[in-house]
């Protein structure tokens, strides 16, 4: 590294680290005093401990690009409804090839506005693909070959308020369309707020004779009444807010919107969102942008809370229980056996059955990683059902997160158990303490009751970094495993001096052919060109399901050059057994699978000496060329 | 009162000198097939001419740009035409199909011209709104009365039919330059397919196989080179997306069904209807022309008929009745129920997003079809009797069917007879076939009676429509007395006593408000279908009764927008619904209002003064 480029690294990193953190970091320096050994990574420090705003993760964005300029792109992939940019980072080596021309891998988070996580997640692997990039071979080496399209917050407007304004951990999930939730004409005229100023909004109780709700056994908890118990003492008034609209309701139409995780055309129907699919500029930019970038041969789409991968397959049978092609005879099944087991009576149609062991490959590596559960899924609209079923992509859905707090083992975490891991783990700072207030309507009253909103389905702070780092592998394995394509062996054998057979020699110079025959004026050389491509990953150039959809092209390996004629070609199968000839440049498949080699023959005509070129081109498998020069003495 | 006086006879003069410069504009024939242009001038035109009654506007642009225009006629005087049940009525949806271009400018025409002389349409007109867009796929309609390209059927849209990479590369043409484009047969006894008619050499027929005749010519069906050199010819052609295969309901992508387009609503022709129907609920009627065949299709289109509950079945059977006795054609349902290959017809239909998500009643006319004296199957019909033929040379009679209508009615005019050409790759061919205004649009001497009839069809479709207005408002005094804020309350024991001060204090009267609304309408005010559908995130439809307390008064009981479910169409008994409220008055005089809202079935308003 020049001394130059140390320079530009660390005033960057110095300018980075000055917004970011108020004290300056030496690169030089921490280099040499982490014993851990940076990667990169402190050139461009984030802290992972805390959720960003938009206005915030827009600067972010805004200092890779000016950063790392040659290996990040920042797209506005359209306008939310409030107007706010719908940012997607395009990530690859572009001195490379553009994103386009490589394989790609798909990661967007919060299409539910407050779902973050996933927007960490999302942001987590830009960060890490770009500040390891020349300092981690196998980063390196994905960054080559492949582009990364990260689309941190696709709900960008709740996303935004679910993190800068006081809110409940379930709202706002949706996006901000206008809907009259009580039909009276008036639009999210009505919605909850922090009327206490305490930073959250919580529960609201109220004293009453007739309450049917108790204070639990930890004191904090209102429980509610079993049947057959007389009143405790305490009324449910629901989540805090006033009555804005005076009808004598409380929060009955609270702003938003569109489920947009139930906005996508697959498997949509009119119950999944009225009015219809890609009704919102948020999803629609989505389906557009992907459609426009079809080289993305999978997708990670992050949601909380359950910890669950949940793997787009397609429409599926269950087998009945018993046969496990997962579990060795004789063997105690591992952790990740057991959770795997549950996709064993899973049984796609036979046309898509190579995608189903596909996705099951990739889908243990997440189990190991990240230790949650699998499980087939895609519905009614949803994003995931779309990436499979109408994209091609092998999809993704990870419900991240879930609170690990089922201290007995029944299977639920209660809110005492939740209340027993806030004291433990966070010491307390996850609860809030109910408070006495004056309601407007209500008179008298207590607020509060409720897991704080960071605490239940969004990620403490403190864990977030942790859950980040875990998807993270999980992702940069996905995009290995992305088809790479090799133009593995190439021959030329010369048949016949046109007219004649061929006499004379052939030698070989690393790529180039040197052939010596007898010239004779005006006439050419016939000969056999041989190629072999190979795709060195394990995931085809095309699904199964890409291939019926018919949204790509075939994939093609041309055979071309200066002062030749390409007669034809024939496929030779595995022990080179030349198969039917067709007059034609170019050799078309529907797919190559991992690890598959095709083989090609092609009859060629040299009108002299001739460079030829192979070109390779599909669009999720990337493109790759070689040439081959060939004097004619 | 001068500046009014002055100001006033400019306006009428200008508005004089505008229509008079308008009149001749807006007078339109019915014997000819219009241009994109010649429509655009004629919508401003009758705009501009009965300004109180059509009001034009674009739902958006076409993939080449073109406005979607769409002209509002309804009286406005009487009620904003949102407040008024509306029918909806577009054509060209299918490029090619520009006969239903032609029957939304005559009921266009029919409409403003009759408005204030013929009863039932200035009585249709005070009542509905009529929401008419007469080319919906403008660019491809546009190329089709314009040039010589005939098929056409989709939009814009560059498209790679044959999957070669490229779009739109390999059109048709008029290699002769007779100014047709027709089809091409050479010649061919190795790979032919196709023989002459016995009885007339004009005509194309497949040999008789049985009797083991063998094709003579090869056919090609449509004229013109193979541009791409892929050896194949015309088979990409301009355009594009058959927008009436890319509404949301029921929709399927490319492997199941191509030119759907890439997502439901993803061209700006059937997204720009969309989105104009959603901002009118209140079209509670669809009419969506196309050609040809000479029948009435009702949805649905991809799913059976059990889908839809018998109370809308009901409402079908009634349009097609005043369909089949204002055309005197049938009505089909294109979802096919039995028979060797029983399915959907297509997936993402307009009628069946209308129906189904968008809660109106909806239909397909496909206009225009052989005259019933040239009709074989109808000749069939009325000679009954006859001895059964067999199939091969009942194909011979009908295949001569088209022939001897241009025959009888054209001279053979309408047929390009075959001659011969030599074509750049075929060699020897003949080129010759139908000229355009034949067979999937009428010629243009039978435009008017095919259009006449629709249009009397549409407004019969137009009154089967719901029609909720508010029949009555009672008024009933509970008590009046004077107003308790000077009574001073005492408990005594058990026992509560009040007493009055002496100061003089206002007048309070309590009411009973009772309000009835009744659907004067043929049809139920919301279809069965919607009230079962649930639209998550979103009130279910209902027809609303609301009260607006004015000045000095109070609403005391009952919400003050009831929602009352549908209205049920007018019949006997069941037709009205009626809330209760309990008002107060303040003094001696007051105001309130009551509102009938009803989606589909128009908004009514009633002030009402307490005294």
């Amino acid at each position: 590294m020049s001394i130059i480029n140390r320079l530009k690294i660390l005033s960057g990193g110095l300018l980075i680290a000055f917004i970011l953190f108020p004290f300056g970091l030496d690169l030089e320096a921490q280099q040499r005093s982490s014993p851990g050994r940076s990667h990169g990574e402190e050139s461009f420090p984030i802290n992972w401990k805390r959720y960003y705003n938009h206005d915030e993760l827009t600067e972010i964005y805004q200092k890779l690009v000016k950063e790392f300029p040659q290996l990040v792109k920042l797209v506005s992939t359209g306008k939310s409804r409030q107007g706010r940019d719908l940012w997607l980072l395009e990530i690859t080596n572009f001195r490379t090839g553009s994103p386009e021309s490589k394989p790609a891998l798909y990661i967007d988070g919060a299409i539910h506005g407050n779902e973050v996580q996933g927007t960490i997640c999302a942001l987590y692997t830009a960060w890490y693909l770009l500040t390891r990039y020349g300092n981690n071979d196998y980063v390196t080496d994905l960054m080559d070959t492949r582009a990364f399209y990260i689309k941190p917050a696709v709900n960008a407007d709740a996303a935004h308020a679910f993190i800068a304004e006081p809110n409940t951990m379930h709202h706002p999930r949706w996006n901000y369309r206008p809907v009259d939730n009580d039909g009276d004409g008036k639009f999210d005229e009505d919605p909850e707020e922090d009327i206490n100023g305490d930073g959250e909004i919580s529960l609201m109780r109220r004293r009453s004779p007739h309450g049917r709700w108790k204070v639990g056994e930890d004191p904090r908890l209102l429980v509610r009444c079993g049947p057959d118990e007389p009143p405790g003492g305490w009324e449910h008034l629901g989540y805090e807010g006033i009555d804005n609209d005076g009808d004598g309701l409380v929060n009955e139409d609270i702003p938003g919107g569109m489920d947009l995780a139930r906005n996508f055309p697959a498997r949509w129907s009119i119950s999944a969102g009225y009015p219809y699919p890609l009704s919102e500029p948020e999803t629609k930019s989505t389906a557009d942008y992907l459609l426009a970038h079809k080289n993305v041969g999978a997708i990670v789409h992050h949601h909380n809370i359950g910890r669950l991968i949940m793997i787009a397959c397609g429409p599926y049978e269950r087998r009945e229980e018993g046969r496990s092609p997962f579990m060795r005879a004789g063997k105690y099944p591992t952790e990740v056996d057991t959770k795997m087991e549950r996709l064993s009576t899973v049984q796609v149609p036979s046309e898509r059955r190579a995608d189903w062991i596909n996705y099951i490959v990739l889908t243990r590596r997440g189990v190991e990683i990240t230790d949650y559960n699998p499980t087939p899924g895609g519905g009614m609209g949803q994003f995931s059902a779309w990436g499979y079923e109408h994209f091609g992509a092998y999809t993704f859905l990870v419900e991240l997160w879930n609170i690990p707090a089922d201290f007995n083992e029944d299977g639920i975490v209660t809110d005492h158990e939740m209340l027993q891991w806030v004291d433990r783990e966070l010491h307390g700072e996850g609860w809030v303490d109910w408070k006495p207030f004056k309601h407007p309507t209500y008179g008298d009253i207590e607020i509060g009751g409720t897991f704080a909103k960071f605490v239940r389905r969004a990620t403490p702070g403190k864990y977030l970094e942790q859950l980040a780092m875990k998807m993270n592998d999980w992702s940069l394995y996905l995009a290995y495993n992305l088809p790479l394509i090799k133009i593995s062996k190439q021959e030329v054998k010369p048949i016949a001096l046109v007219g004649r057979a061929f006499k004379g020699e052939v030698t070989k110079e690393g790529s180039s052919y040197v052939i010596k025959a007898e010239k004779t004026a005006g006439k050419g050389l016939l000969a056999w060109v041989d190629v072999e491509v190979t795709n060195t990953r394990m995931l085809p150039t095309k699904s199964r399901m890409a291939n019926m959809l018919k949204l790509l092209p075939q994939d093609s390996l041309v055979l071309d050059g200066k002062n030749c004629e390409v007669l034809g070609y024939c496929e030779l199968d595995r022990d080179l057994r030349p198969q039917k000839f067709v007059k034609e440049k170019k050799a078309a498949f529907d797919w190559i699978d991992g690890y598959e080699t095709k083989r090609v023959r092609w009859l060629v005509r040299m009108d002299g000496s001739s460079t030829l070129e192979v070109v390779f081109k599909s669009i999720r498998g990337g493109t790759s060329k070689r040439q081959i020069s060939i004097a004619l003495d | 009162m001068k500046a009014y006086k002055i100001l006033f006879v400019c306006v009428a003069s200008l508005l004089w000198l505008g229509t008079a410069g308008m009149n001749q504009a807006q007078e339109i024939s019915f014997d000819k097939y219009h241009s994109y242009q010649e429509i655009t001038a004629y919508l401003k035109a009758v705009e501009a001419k009965y300004p109180h009654l059509a009001r034009l506007s674009s739902m958006g642009q076409s993939y080449l740009g073109k406005d979607i225009w769409v002209l509002e006629i309804t009286n406005r005087k009487i009620k904003e035409p949102e407040h008024k049940p509306a029918m909806y009525i577009d054509g060209g949806t299918h490029g090619n199909e520009v006969t239903g271009t032609e029957v939304c400018l005559h009921t266009i025409d029919y409409l403003l011209n009759k408005y204030g002389k013929d009863e039932r349409i200035t009585r249709l007109l005070d009542t509905r709104t009529f929401y008419i867009a007469p080319s919906v796929n403008p660019d491809s309609n546009d190329l089709f009365i314009t040039t010589l390209l005939t098929s056409l059927r989709n939009n814009q849209r560059p498209f790679d039919d044959d999957e070669d990479g490229m779009v739109d590369e390999d059109p048709a043409e008029d290699l002769n330059g007779d100014g047709v484009i027709t089809m091409m047969r050479k010649r061919d006894l190795e790979e032919g397919t196709m023989a002459v008619h016995p009885d007339d050499p004009r005509i194309m027929v497949r040999p008789n196989r049985e009797k083991g005749e063998k094709g003579v010519y090869r056919v090609w069906r449509s004229e013109g080179t193979d541009n791409d050199g892929d050896g194949e010819i015309n088979e990409d052609g301009k355009g594009g997306v058959n927008i009436n295969r890319n509404y949301p309901a029921y929709w399927e992508p490319a492997h199941k069904q191509r030119r759907g387009g890439i997502y439901p609503l993803s061209e700006p022709e059937s997204r720009a209807i969309v989105e104009f129907c959603l901002a009118h609920p209140n079209i509670a009627t669809v009419q969506s022309y196309h050609t040809s065949g000479g029948f009435l299709y009702q949805p649905l289109a991809a799913e059976k008929i059990s889908v839809i509950p018998q109370e809308d079945q009901d409402v079908f059977s009634k349009i097609a009745d005043a369909y089949k006795k204002a055309s005197g054609n049938e009505t089909r349902r294109p979802y096919i129920e039995r028979g060797p290959r029983p399915g959907p017809y297509g997936f993402g239909i307009f009628i069946d997003w209308a129906y189904m998500h968008f809660g109106a009643y909806s239909g397909t006319t496909e206009l225009w079809s052989l005259p019933d004296k040239y009709n074989p199957a109808k000749q069939k019909r009325e000679k009954e009797e006859q001895a059964v033929e067999d199939e091969y040379s009942r194909y011979l009679q009908d295949a001569k069917a088209w022939f001897q209508f241009i025959d009888g009615e054209f001279g053979g005019e309408g047929f390009v007879p075959w001659r011969p050409y030599q074509h750049p790759t075929l060699g020897e061919v003949e080129i010759g076939g139908w000229k355009k205004f034949v067979r999937s649009n009428p010629p243009p001497k039978f435009l008017k009676q095919v259009i006449e009839k629709n249009t009397m069809a549409d407004i019969a479709q137009a009154e089967l429509t719901p029609h909720v207005v508010i029949k009555d408002v009672k008024l009933h005094l509970v008590q009046g007395g004077e107003q308790a804020k000077h009574v001073s309350l005492k408990q005594t024991g058990e026992i509560l006593r009040a007493s009055q001060g002496s100061m003089l204090s206002d007048r309070i009267s309590i009411f009973e408000v009772t309000a009835t609304v009744r659907n004067e309408g043929p049809v139920q005010s919301i279809t069965k279908k919607m009230q079962d559908t649930s639209l998550p995130q979103r009130p279910q439809v209902s027809d609303l009764l609301i009260l607006e307390p004015g000045k000095n008064v109070t609403l005391l009981a009952e919400k003050a927008r009831v929602r009352l479910g549908a209205l049920e169409a007018r019949n006997e008994s069941g037709d009205t619904k009626s809330t209760t409220w309990l008002v107060q008055l303040q003094g001696q005089e007051g105001q309130l209002k009551i509102i009938s809202s009803s989606q589909k079935g128009g908004r009514d308003e009633r002030v009402i003064t307490l005294k």
